[in-house]
This record gives C-alpha cells, structure tokens and sequence, in this order.
C-alpha cells in the first residue's frame, strides 16, 4: 500500500485537497534530512492538480461523484504519484509544441515539463491510472 | 474567489483574490470579455492576492490578453506570487505578458 492515499469525488471543488497532499511533502522529507524547495513542490501540486483536471474533464466528462484516488510513494531518490479514477485511460502523451500560446491545452503540457515517465493505462479491473514520477534534488538519496 | 474592477483615467485595475483554477477561472474570462466589450482595453490585472494559477486561470489571462490586444489594447499583470510565477516559466507565457512587480509600476509603465 502507498505511504499516502487521498480519495476525493470527481468534482473540481475536490482538487485542491490533492494539490494540499502534495505540498506536505517537504515535512516528510524534512524528516529524513532531504530539504526540499517549496517551488519544487509547487510544481509537482501543480502538475497533479492538472492531471485531476484532466480526469474530471476528460474522464467524467466535468463532475462525476465517481472517485478519484492519488496515492504518493515518498521514496529515496523521487516521489511516485499515481491517479486512480472509474473512467478510460486518456491520452498521456505530451502535446507538440506549438508556436503561439492558445488559451487552452496548458495541461498535459505542464504535467509533462514537471514529471518524468508518465503513463496512462486502463485497469483488468476496471478504471484507469495515470502514472508519473518527480526525482528528488541531489544529495536526499544520501540522506539517512 | 473574487474579482472587482475600477476604472480612473482610462486604466481599468482588476484586482483577483484567492485562487485561480478549473471552476474560477472561467469566471475571470467572462469578467475580461465583458470589460473588453464595454470598452475598457487598457487592463491591469492585479495578481498580488492570488495563491494559486492553473492551465485554465492561465488560458482566461490568455484570453484577456487576446481580446484587449485586438481593441489595440493590452492586458498587463501585476504582483505574481511565487506559485503563479511557476506556472508562467512552466508554459513559457512569460513570453507574451508585460509583467510587473506591482499595480503601481504597471501603472507607471502604461502610462509613459
């Protein structure tokens, strides 16, 4: 079982609570001696936030009381993050880069310049994850 | 979230609080459209209050600008915070905006 679990309905007023889990992360890490820039962080509660969007739009088609469930792997060297929702595995791959900034289509596009490996697989079970993995900053795979 | 606007001089402030995301955001883009279409081009959007920007906060700033720019006007942004100055290095959208440390030196800027 993952270190962290947050389970939130598929409705965008929930999201925040996803970003608020990943901002904790410092404090874990604080207690393994790893220091951890807040703007890091920020960028990573950014991308999850943004792959929760994703799956509020594109998965439950704008609100759903469906579950959406992010699970954290704080580990020595990156945190692995995993999304888990009830629709079908969207399309993960990074968008082409465009020469003029549109008002739309930031998402992926975000996810994909914070994260490392990100993949999207439909479940045997049912449902679908969207994977994703952040390195940790020289030096915390050393720590204690 | 809230959003109010004053006018003084033919400078149109649109002061933003709280966060600026999936279900605000669209808000913001219709405050923008409305001002636009009422005549109000030259706009600074005071960001000093905002703790949080996502893709779609960001696409109705896009927006703004898009719409004020072809009045002949300009949608400028002030007092970014930290999280919000992430999002613009992320997309590169520094690119397009004039940016400022706050309303006062937008202010000065625009009216040079």
């Amino acid at each position: 079982m993952a270190a962290i679990i947050v389970k939130v309905k598929g409705r965008p007023e929930y999201l925040g609570l996803l970003r608020r889990a990943v901002l904790e992360l410092p404090f874990i890490y604080a207690q393994r001696a790893c220091a951890i820039e807040r703007t890091l962080t920020d960028r990573w509660a950014l991308a999850i936030y943004e792959a929760a969007t994703n799956i509020v739009r594109h998965a439950y088609q704008g609100f759903s009381d469906s579950q959406i469930r992010l699970e954290i792997e704080p580990l020595s060297d990156r945190v692995e993050f995993a999304l888990f929702h009830e629709g079908k595995a969207f399309c993960s791959l990074p968008p082409e880069e465009r020469a003029e900034l549109g008002e739309g289509g930031y998402g992926l596009a975000i996810i994909h310049a914070v994260m490392q490996e990100v993949t999207a697989m439909n479940l045997e079970e049912g449902g679908a994850v969207l994977r994703m993995k952040a390195p940790l900053p020289q030096g915390c795979s050393d720590a204690p | 979230m809230s959003i109010k606007h004053a006018t003084q001089d033919g400078l149109t402030t649109v002061t933003i609080t709280d966060e600026l995301n999936l279900v605000t955001g669209p808000q913001l883009k219709q405050t923008l459209s409305d001002l636009i279409e009422g005549g109000a081009t030259r706009i600074i959007a005071d960001l000093s209050e905002v703790s949080f920007i996502d893709s779609t906060g960001l696409g109705a700033l896009v927006s703004g600008l898009k719409n004020a720019k072809l009045k002949g006007g300009n949608l400028t942004l002030a007092g970014l915070q930290e999280q919000a100055r992430s999002i613009f290095e992320i997309t590169m959208a520094y690119r397009i905006f004039d940016l400022f440390d706050s309303v006062s030196e937008a202010k000065q800027h625009l009216e040079s």
